[in-house]
């Protein structure tokens, strides 16, 4: 599966951001050139979404009104308000005004 | 040879440098003298003597040394490939082609072999219209001579020559079509450059399938026969791999252009009968496994119906029943298993559709079967953990039938096969007799509960399609049960139930079917401790009950006997934490309906807290609990007792600390008043007021109960506790962290109560600390909380935020720059952040020479290496920017600190955004300059005098840049655009050949 396959939402996850500021201090002291940060960053995308698909089994429910959704360009959209999140190993819930839900396909270009 | 030099000579004599290589590839040798090793010997590859190195190297008998020989061509033509004329190319190939056939004559290991092939592979890869017939040109040479290109057609035809070949000739050409596609395959086709050599492989398709067609034996005009006698099966395993790799390679090369599959459709036919041959079948399983589920599309119709006609054959049938008795290799019949989950998957709805045919029952019957092999899962059984993905896909299917056209006979059938499945895992996930348990290795202990875990998802993905009728069968395994219960099974059905909780959709039938499970004869046979029964099904009892706080909101009459068993249950330390859990969640959403239990849960707490050993999370949680049904008496006056009882347990504990502390035993003591001081904390929150206050509370005259009328006893207590503990472990951090959670739980309270205390008494606690005490980043905390929850309306408010805004600015005086503490200074700079949002009065009455100060030290963090602190000063300045005080008299000082600091500002903010901060700080340093934009007339201005010096903030900012980054900045008016902006300009001034790497 070539990398360019994979979606780049999560580089502004902490993590991401996380990783390409170490990428930044790399490359500003002459450790590594940017096209190796690419390739890494690119491995990133590959890999978040592997891990979190089959490593990640926490898993949390939410209840709250739906206000708008679209789907366009495989992308669908939801706001939410007034959401109320309940963790699984976690007691209080998690109040929100307003959520805004972005999800793509988890399936690979190809793939039926 | 001498490597200890950082830059020695390089070795010059061949001798040398084999004598390195031998030693790089010797057996314990340590890693720095490896790494360096390898750096020389790197060297050496990349000079210019690389290629006659290459060749010297290959003549050696060593094989490692060959194999570096292999190695360094591929770093030659990697590095070297642009200098290479036309001539010398073809001098190149034909040097590598001649040594892979001499390799392979003279029987060469067969790791130098391939090393060699995946040279070759490179080569290809950046002379692809050189060597346009590479397999064919390569049978020739490794098969019959070697012949230059231009007369490969006068040749027989490929297949013919590899008929005649030896063995040894044959397989290493399957490893070069092997190698070739995969290297190809890692190349973007989207590129001009790489779509040729795309192209170019794929004219090698028809060589490739003479060299595959060979190694599977296939015969017949059209190959689609197969001989499996006296074979090699080393020889077809690695043809089927082979085929596996052009599969991929001709899927993968399709995404950008229409390609026909023609030339290796008809071997999917013959791979599909290795299966039936003992010696290959684990291979063959594996790859049309892997067809199956990743390259469907390879897969014409009739290449399916054949996979499914024989699996179901009688072979297959025959197969799959020595998968489920054990007697085949356990391998063999794991990938026999996957295969048959790829075809039912990939086939579902065909199946469904038509599931009495001989095809349709006897897969489906497989997938029953491996749902019921012998044996506990893990342990025995490996099948009944393969195919969760099917099931999911299955109710998922059901789930989607809402909103697709499916035919109501297809949904009945699969509805059908999914309870038939819930029923079998139901099955499978009982536990073992913890005889049998005992025998179990850590890894199988850990796999079956792993297993457990997987069914629970599946439960809860299957109820959503099989709703209320699932349940309900699922709790007649509880409530149908005459005489004496099989404890294993009650256990398994209420590990599914519990799975449920937070699905349930709140149809009245399914409160029925709970009431009927908890009502039910074996469930309060579970709930009598007094009865012996397993002690596993009672921990998921108590489990069970805390996922059904909502159940019990709404059925109360079952409170009484679930709560009672769960206080009984904490006597039992294997319960007890799960017991505490459910305790918490119960007497928190139902508190009203306990009040009338709490005489006995009083009772309860007596008896546990007696014991010698007390787990203290559970005493913890318990007491919590308790609290919440205090809090939900109808006076103050009634709370009063229970309330001092409870704080009588938590005192116990305290008085104990201090006597472990007068002798000595500093530790223990400190663990001991750590924990009361925990029990206070959650007694604190469970006191809080449930309903929603619009205005803050705090009024004196309803705080009199506690603060100066009957109450005050209890309050008082618990100052002094506060207090005591202050003093015995002055300057302990954990016991203030503890002590700041009580004060703040009483600080968040909206109405007066034990834990809400007078301002004077919360101020006090912080300003006693000092400025430069332990956790001072907490007691700053308790500061924000004050000025956040507090009535600036009430005089005595205003002149206790005062002494706090007095304590803030001593810390920061204390600190001089905010880089002395990376977590006292953003936790003060908080703080006079959220006195901008609360009462901006209080900020600007600072006398002017301390305001100054305290600016200059906000301005100062905006410019600080750590991420924190940069980002409360980034949220100050955005908060002052953002103050619109109604007030002239506040409104005209705010107008004179911007006018002093602005220019400041501005220069803080060019130089970050600029370049200066990361990359992940560029959004947070954006909302201060769009703030700013927005805010005065002179922040051009400001702006403008910083980027008028050359080279500021970077030499690689040309003026035209910095003046189209201000004038887009004023453009956009603070508007989201401005994040963008900021990041091209931070980009910009980095160097976008740097860092742009982004996108």
């Amino acid at each position: 599966m070539n990398n360019q396959n994979y979606y780049e939402l999560y580089r502004q996850s902490s993590i991401g951001a996380a990783l390409t500021d170490a990428l930044d201090t790399l490359i500003s002291d002459h450790r590594i050139s940017p096209q190796l940060a690419m390739k890494i960053l690119n491995n990133f995308d590959r890999v978040i979404a592997e891990v979190l698909s089959k490593n990640v089994d926490a898993t949390l429910t939410f209840k709250g009104n739906l206000d708008t959704y679209r789907f366009c360009d495989e992308v669908w959209t939801f706001l939410l308000k007034n959401v109320k999140f309940k963790f699984q190993r976690q007691q209080e819930e998690v109040l929100a005004e307003k959520v805004k839900i972005v999800s793509c396909s988890s399936k690979k270009p190809g793939e039926v | 040879m001498d490597l200890t030099g950082e830059d020695g000579p390089l070795p010059e004599s061949l001798d040398e440098i084999v004598q390195l290589i031998q030693q790089l590839y010797a057996a314990n040798q340590d890693p720095t003298s490896t790494s360096r090793i390898q750096e020389v010997l790197q060297q050496v590859q990349r000079s210019p003597k690389g290629w006659d190195l290459a060749n010297e190297l290959l003549r050696y008998g060593d094989k490692e040394v060959q194999f570096f020989g292999a190695l360094t061509f591929t770093v030659k033509i990697n590095s070297d490939w642009e200098g290479l004329e036309e001539e010398d190319q073809m001098v190149l190939l034909n040097r590598l082609t001649s040594w892979l056939a001499h390799l392979v004559n003279t029987q060469s290991a067969p790791f130098v072999v391939r090393k060699m092939c995946s040279t070759l592979a490179i080569f290809f890869i950046h002379f692809p219209r050189l060597w346009r017939r590479c397999i064919r040109h390569l049978v020739c040479c490794i098969c019959a001579q070697p012949i230059p290109l231009e007369l490969l057609d006068q040749q027989p035809s490929t297949a013919d020559i590899i008929r005649n070949a030896p063995m040894e000739k044959r397989i290493p050409l399957l490893w070069f079509c092997s190698t070739l596609v995969q290297e190809v395959g890692k190349l973007d086709s989207k590129f001009i450059q790489n779509a040729e050599v795309h192209q170019i492989a794929k004219e090698n398709t028809s060589d490739a399938v003479a060299v595959i067609s060979n190694a599977l034996n296939a015969t017949g005009q059209d190959l689609g026969q197969v001989v499996q006698e006296n074979i090699d099966p080393n020889y077809v395993c690695l043809g089927l791999e082979c085929y596996q790799a052009w599969v991929f390679f001709a899927l993968k090369s399709s995404f950008d252009t229409a390609m026909e599959f023609g030339e290796l459709t008809p071997l999917t036919q013959v791979a599909i009968m290795w299966l039936t041959s003992p010696t290959v079948f684990e291979t063959a399983c594996e790859v049309l496994t892997e067809i199956l589920t990743s390259h469907t599309k390879f897969l014409g119709k009739d290449d399916i119906v054949t996979i499914g006609n024989v699996l179901s054959s009688p072979w297959g049938i025959q197969h799959f029943e020595e998968l489920r008795s054990g007697e085949s290799d356990p391998d063999e019949s794991i990938a026999f298993g996957r295969l048959v989950i790829a075809f039912a998957e990939l086939r579902m709805k065909e199946l469904l559709r038509d599931p009495n045919s001989p095809q349709s029952s006897a897969i489906l019957q497989m997938m029953h079967g491996m749902l019921t092999c012998p044996g506990y899962p893990v342990e025995d059984d490996p099948f009944c953990t393969l195919s969760f993905e099917f099931w999911d896909s299955l109710v998922e299917m059901i789930i989607d039938a809402e909103y697709e056209d499916m035919e109501p006979a297809v949904l009945a059938e699969a509805e059908k096969h999914a309870f038939l499945a819930v029923e079998e895992y139901w099955n499978k996930l009982k536990i073992p007799p913890p005889e049998v348990a005992a025998q179990w290795s850590k890894d199988s202990c850990e796999g079956f509960a792993s297993f457990r875990k997987d069914v629970s998802e599946f439960i809860e993905s299957a109820y959503p399609a099989l709703r209320i009728e699932m349940l309900n069968k699922l709790t007649r395994h509880v409530t149908d049960v005459v005489g004496e219960p099989v404890w294993a099974d009650v256990e398994a059905t209420l590990f599914c139930i519990n799975a449920l909780g937070d699905l349930l959709t709140g149809d009245p039938q399914e409160f029925v079917c709970l009431a009927s499970l908890f009502g039910s004869p074996v469930f309060r046979m579970l709930a009598n401790t007094e009865l012996n029964i397993p002690e596993k099904p009672r921990m998921t009892a108590v489990t069970l009950i805390g996922s059904y706080a909502s159940f019990f909101e709404q059925n109360v009459e079952y409170l009484p006997t679930v709560l009672n068993f769960l206080f009984t249950s904490i006597n039992n330390p294997r319960l007890a934490r799960s017991a505490s859990k459910s305790i918490v969640g119960l007497c928190s959403s139902c508190r009203t309906f306990l009040i009338s239990e709490l005489q006995t849960f009083l009772v309860q707490i007596e008896l546990f807290s007696s014991q010698l050993t007390v787990d203290t999370v559970v005493k913890e949680k318990v007491l919590s609990g308790i609290a919440y049904v205090i809090q939900a008496l109808p006076t103050d006056e009634l709370r009063i007792g229970p309330l001092t009882m409870i704080l009588g347990f938590v005192e116990k504990d305290i008085q104990r600390s201090m006597m472990m502390l007068s002798q000595g035993e500093r530790e223990d003591a400190k663990e001991l008043a750590l924990f009361a001081l925990r029990c206070l904390v959650g007694i604190a929150r469970a006191m809080q007021s449930v309903e929603d206050m619009t205005e803050p509370a705090h009024v004196e005259t309803n705080t009199n109960f506690w603060q100066h009328g009957e109450g005050s006893q209890v309050q008082q207590a618990v100052i002094v506790t506060m207090q005591s503990m202050l003093a015995a472990f002055e300057e302990d951090g954990e016991i203030i962290d503890e002590i700041c959670g009580i004060v703040k739980a009483g600080l968040l309270e909206q109405t007066p109560g034990p834990f809400v205390f007078c301002s004077q008494v919360v101020v006090d606690f912080v300003v006693n600390r000092g400025v430069r005490s332990v956790r001072v980043e907490s007691v700053i905390g308790i500061a924000g909380t004050f000025v956040c929850t507090q009535s600036m309306t009430l005089q005595e408010n205003i002149v206790q935020t005062q002494r706090l805004v007095e304590f803030v600015l001593a810390v920061v005086e204390n600190l001089q720059v905010p880089s002395a503490d990376s977590i006292a200074s953003p936790a003060a700079i908080e703080f006079l952040q959220l006195l901008i949002q609360k009462s901006l009065y209080h900020l600007i009455s600072i006398p002017q020479s301390r305001l100054e100060n305290v600016l200059i030290f906000t301005l100062e963090a905006m410019s600080c290496r750590e991420t924190l602190i940069k980002k409360s000063a980034a949220k100050f300045w955005t908060q002052l920017l953002s103050a619109q005080p109604q007030d002239p008299d506040i409104r005209n000082a705010l107008d004179e600190i911007l006018q002093v600091c602005g220019p400041r500002l501005g220069e803080k903010l060019v130089m970050q955004l600029g370049g200066g901060c990361y990359r992940s700080e560029l959004d947070m340093l954006a909302e201060p300059l769009k703030k700013l934009v927005v805010r005065s007339p002179s922040a051009k201005k400001w702006l403008q005098d910083v980027l008028d010096v050359e080279g500021v903030p970077s030499r690689r900012l040309q003026p035209q840049d910095k003046r189209m980054f201000l004038e887009r900045v004023f453009l956009l008016r603070g508007g989201k655009q401005t994040n963008n902006l900021v990041r091209e300009f931070w980009v910009k001034a980095r160097g976008n050949e740097l860092f742009g790497y982004t996108g």
